[in-house]
C-alpha cells in the first residue's frame, strides 16, 4: 500500500478535437476522427491540430520561434497548469520536472534544415530552424515557458514513449528530486513522414490511396491514422494535491516497460508470451491481481502486426482468467496524437468507457472491444503500448 | 523506522567506440597521448560548410561491409558487446536486463540521404530510413544482446548520455532490473554539422577547452556503454567492479535554448544533485570531468558553476576535458565521458587535455594538459554535462571500496 501515492492533477491538451479535454472527449464517444487532408497534398490523410487556433493560445509572438511539436507542447504544458490552481503553482514553481515523449521530434524544422543545405548551401543554414530540430526542445520550451528548474527529459521509445515519460515524471517525484512532474508527449504531421510511413505500409488506406479508416482489433484492419498534438500532465504527491483542495483525477498505481527482441527495426515481434509474462511480473510485482483490473486501454491502433502482438499479450498474461473489457481510443485519436494518454486518464476516471467504432474482432486475436458502458468507473485501468521495434510499456491507474 | 538501505551500483564492464578506434584501450591510449583525433573527415560532403574538422571513428571495412545496422547502431552494439564481454555477464534471463541509451541523431545521417533520394525525385531505398529514429541504437543493443527488460531512450541534447545512465541507476535501485547497460551512440551527419555551424559554435580547429584563444566545438562521434550491476551481485559472481557509480542529478536552466546560464546556477544544482544523491562532500571530489566544450559561453557558465560548488577549491581540483581529444558525441557525449572517467578511476590517473594555448584567465581551471596527472588512493570524480534547452546533468563516480 502507497502511503502517499503519485496523482494525476491535471491534464492539459493539443488536439485536432480543440484544447479542452471536454472536447477530446465528445471525440472520443463520438467517434469523432477528424480526418482531413495535408496542407498542399489533397491525398495524404490524417488527424490535425488547427494551427490558426493554436497562435491563439499562445500567441504568434510566442509561436513565432517555436516549432509546431514545442507549441503543441507548451499549449498542452500551460493548459494542465492552469487547472491546478494558479496562486499554488507560482508559489511553487522551480521543483518542477519535465518529461516528454517524441517518436519523431520537430520534422518539419529538420527537413526545412536539410532543405536550405540542399537548396541554397550549408552556409544559408537558419540557426533558429536548428534549435528547434533536436528532439528535446519541446521538453525544454516547456521547462522555459513555466520556468521549471527540475529536469528535462525527453524520452524517445516510439509508440511507447508517452507511457515511459509517465514513469520517468513519477520517479523524479518519488526519489525527491521534484515536487512537481509535467508528463506527456508531442509529435507532428508532415508530408514526408507520411509517405515514408505509407511505403512501410503502416498507414490505413494508404496504399489503396484511400481516406485512413483505422480498425483496432478488428479482422479488416490495415493500418493506423497519422495524427499530432500532445497531450500533458500534471503528477505530484496526493498530499501534496490535497494541500491546494485539487480533486486528482487518477493515481498512478505502477509503471513499467519490457522489450520483445524478436521484434524487427521497422515492426512487430512473436514475442507474445514474453511479453505477456513481462507484464504479469511486473504486476506480480506491484502486488496486482488480475481480477482487480477493471478495464484494459490499448494502444491498439489497426497496426496489422502491432494489434496482433497487444491482443495476443493481453490474453496470454490473462490465460484462462476472464479479460475486463477493453477500450482503444486510437480508433479516433490516431497514432503520435497524445490523445491516446489522455484519453485513457480520462477512461481511468470513468469519463468515457466504450468504442464508439465499431468492429469485426479478428478470430486470431480473439479480443473485443467494449462497446457498452461500464456499470460503474473503473478502480484499476491498465494502459498498454506496443511500439515497432519491439518496447513496450504499461501503467496502472487507479481510481482517485 | 528503518528504512532500507539503498543498493551500491557497480560499473563491471565499459565498452567504447571512438575516434582512436575501436575499444576503450585504444580510447585510453589516444585520451593519454595528449594529442587530439580531431581533423579532416570524410563522413560526408562538407565542401560548402563553414568548417572542415571533426573526430571521426576509423572506418573498419570489415565492420562496415558486414553489417546491415545504420552507423550509429553499430558503434551501439560495438560498445555494449565489449562492456559485456569485460564484465564477463550473462545476462540470462534476459527479462533482468535493462538497456537505457542516448542518441540525439540515431540513424539521422542514412536519413539525410534517404531526404536527398527523395527531394531529388528518386524513389529512396527504404533500408536506408528503417533505422533513423532516436530509439534504433538502443533497441538494436537489446536485439543483439537477446535481453527484454525495459529499454529507454533518451534524447536531451548533449546531457542525454549522463541522463541515461541516471536513469539507468534509478531503475537498478528500485529493483526494477538486476542489470543495465547504460550509454549512448551518435554519429556525424549534416543536420548536426551544418546546424552548429549555423550557431557559430564549431571552431575551424581542433577544440580547445578553456583556453584563451578557443572558438567552439568539434563534433566527434561514436559511443560508450556502461554495463551496471549490484555491487553486492557483481561481487557474489566475482566480478570485478570498475567503479561504483555513486549517483546522479539533473536541473534545467529554464532560461534558453542555445545558450547555457551566465551564472551556472543551473548546471551547479546538477552537480550538488550529484553529490546529495551519491552521500558525499564536495571537498571529497578528486577530479572533475567536465563539458568543456571550447564554446566561449559554456565554458564560462561551467567555470561560474565550479566556483559555486566548490569555492576556492575551484581553481585547484584538477579539470580535464575529454571533448579535446574526441570530441562531442552530443547524444552520447555523457556516455563516452563517462567510460574515460572510469578509465581514470581504475587506472589513478588523469587523462589530459590536448595541448593547446594557454587556459583563459576567465575561466582558471586547473586543467590537466599534455600528459596524464597520477593521483592515489580511492579516488571520487565527477562528469558534467550541458545541453541544448539547458539541460544539465551530472554523474558521481567512485573507484571500487
Amino acid at each position: 500500500m502507497i502511503r502517499d501515492p503519485i496523482v494525476v492533477s491535471a491534464l492539459g491538451i493539443t488536439d485536432a478535437a480543440g484544447f479542452e479535454v471536454d472536447d477530446l472527449i465528445q471525440d472520443l464517444t463520438q467517434g469523432r476522427q477528424r480526418i482531413t487532408a495535408l496542407p498542399d497534398h489533397p491525398h495524404l490523410f490524417a488527424r490535425r491540430v488547427d494551427d490558426d487556433a493554436l497562435l491563439e493560445q499562445l500567441t504568434p509572438r510566442r509561436a513565432r520561434r517555436m516549432s509546431r511539436p514545442s507549441r503543441f507542447a507548451v499549449a498542452a504544458a500551460e493548459a494542465a497548469l492552469a487547472g491546478a490552481n494558479g496562486e499554488a503553482k507560482n508559489a511553487r514553481l522551480g521543483t518542477t520536472s519535465v518529461a516528454i515523449a517524441t517518436t519523431f521530434g520537430p520534422l518539419a524544422y529538420t527537413e526545412g534544415l536539410l532543405d536550405q543545405i540542399r537548396n541554397e548551401g550549408a552556409t544559408a543554414v537558419s540557426p533558429a530552424l536548428f534549435t528547434e530540430c533536436v528532439a528535446n526542445a519541446p521538453a525544454a520550451q516547456v521547462s522555459i515557458a513555466i520556468q521549471a528548474t527540475g529536469a528535462n527529459i525527453a524520452v524517445c521509445q516510439r509508440e511507447a514513449g508517452p507511457l515511459i515519460a509517465v514513469g520517468v515524471a513519477c520517479s523524479e517525484i518519488t526519489e525527491g528530486k521534484a515536487e512537481w512532474a509535467l508528463a506527456g508527449c508531442t509529435d507532428e504531421v508532415t508530408a514526408v513522414q507520411h509517405g515514408i510511413l505509407s511505403r512501410f505500409r503502416a498507414l490505413s488506406g494508404s496504399h489503396a490511396g484511400e481516406r485512413p479508416q483505422p480498425r483496432p482489433f478488428d479482422r479488416r484492419r490495415d493500418g493506423f491514422l497519422l495524427a499530432e498534438g500532445a497531450s500533458i500532465l500534471l503528477c505530484e504527491r496526493q498530499s501534496e494535491a490535497e494541500k491546494r483542495n485539487i480533486v486528482p483525477l487518477v493515481k498512478v498505481a505502477a509503471h513499467g516497460s519490457a522489450f520483445d527482441p524478436s521484434a524487427s527495426r521497422a515492426g512487430w515481434g512473436r514475442g507474445v508470451r514474453s511479453l505477456a509474462r513481462s507484464l504479469v511480473r511486473w504486476l506480480h510485482r506491484h502486488d496486482i491481481a488480475l481480477d482487480s483490473i477493471d478495464l484494459i486501454v490499448c494502444g491498439a491502433s489497426g497496426s496489422v502486426a502491432g494489434d496482433r502482438l497487444e491482443g495476443l499479450m493481453l490474453r496470454a498474461a490473462w490465460d484462462d482468467e476472464p479479460m475486463p473489457p477493453l477500450i482503444a481510443p486510437k480508433a479516433v485519436t490516431g497514432e503520435y496524437s497524445g490523445g491516446f494518454l489522455a484519453a485513457a486518464v480520462l477512461a481511468a476516471q470513468g469519463r468515457w468507457l466504450r468504442s464508439a467504432v465499431a468492429t469485426q474482432p479478428d478470430p486470431e486475436i480473439g479480443v473485443q472491444l467494449a462497446t457498452t458502458d461500464l456499470e460503474s468507473p473503473p478502480r484499476r485501468t491498465l494502459v498498454t503500448s506496443c511500439a515497432a521495434g519491439g518496447a513496450a510499456a504499461w501503467l496502472l491507474l487507479a481510481k482517485a | 523506522m528503518t528504512t532500507e538501505p539503498r543498493s551500491v551500483i557497480a560499473v563491471t564492464g565499459i565498452g567504447a567506440v571512438s575516434p582512436w578506434g575501436w575499444g576503450v584501450e585504444r580510447l585510453w591510449e589516444g585520451l593519454c597521448s595528449g594529442k587530439t583525433a580531431i581533423g579532416p573527415f570524410d563522413r560526408f560532403d562538407h565542401r560548402d560548410h563553414r568548417t572542415h574538422v571533426a573526430a571521426q571513428v576509423p572506418d573498419d571495412a570489415d565492420r562496415f561491409s558486414r553489417s546491415h545496422l545504420s552507423l550509429a547502431e553499430l558503434f551501439a552494439v560495438g560498445a555494449a558487446v565489449e562492456a559485456v564481454s569485460m564484465a564477463d555477464a550473462d545476462l540470462e534471463p534476459g527479462e533482468d536486463v535493462g538497456v537505457y541509451f542516448a542518441s540525439s541523431t540515431g540513424g539521422l545521417l542514412e536519413a539525410e540521404d534517404y531526404y536527398y533520394d527523395h527531394r531529388s525525385g528518386r524513389t529512396p531505398d527504404l533500408r536506408r530510413i528503417v533505422s533513423h529514429l532516436l530509439s534504433a541504437p538502443g533497441e538494436a543493443v537489446a536485439r543483439q544482446l537477446s535481453t527484454s527488460g525495459p529499454v529507454n531512450t533518451i534524447s536531451s541534447a548533449c546531457a542525454s548520455g549522463s541522463l541515461a545512465i541516471a536513469h539507468a541507476l534509478r531503475a537498478l535501485r528500485a529493483g526494477e532490473v538486476s542489470m543495465a547497460l547504460a550509454g549512448g551512440a551518435d554519429v556525424l551527419c549534416r543536420t548536426t554539422y551544418g546546424g552548429f555551424n549555423a550557431l557559430r559554435s564549431v571552431d575551424d580547429q581542433p577544440c580547445r577547452p578553456f583556453r584563451d584563444d578557443r572558438r567552439g566545438l568539434s563534433l566527434g562521434e561514436g559511443a560508450g556503454v556502461l554495463l551496471l550491476e549490484p555491487l553486492a551481485s557483481a561481487l557474489a559472481r566475482d566480478a570485478r567492479p570498475l567503479a561504483l557509480l555513486a549517483g546522479a542529478g539533473s536541473s534545467s536552466d529554464a532560461h534558453h535554448m542555445t545558450a547555457p546560464k551566465p551564472d551556472g546556477s543551473g548546471a551547479a544544482r546538477a552537480l550538488e544533485g550529484a553529490l546529495a544523491d551519491a552521500g558525499i562532500s564536495a571537498e571529497s571530489v578528486d577530479f572533475i570531468n567536465a563539458h568543456g566544450t571550447g564554446t566561449p559561453l559554456n565554458d564560462i557558465a561551467e567555470w561560474s558553476c565550479f566556483r559555486q560548488v566548490f569555492q576556492e577549491r575551484a581553481e585547484r581540483i584538477p579539470v580535464t576535458a575529454t571533448k579535446g581529444s574526441i570530441g562531442h558525441y552530443l547524444g552520447a557525449a555523457g556516455a563516452i565521458e563517462a567510460v574515460a572517467t572510469i578509465l581514470c578511476l581504475q587506472r589513478g590517473k588523469v587523462h589530459p587535455t590536448p595541448e593547446f594555448g594557454c587556459v583563459d584567465t576567465a575561466t582558471p581551471v586547473s586543467l590537466v594538459i599534455g600528459e596524464p596527472l597520477r593521483l592515489s588512493g580511492p579516488l571520487t570524480a565527477l562528469s558534467l554535462n550541458l545541453g541544448f534547452g539547458g539541460c544539465n546533468a551530472a554523474l558521481a563516480l567512485q573507484s571500487p571500496r
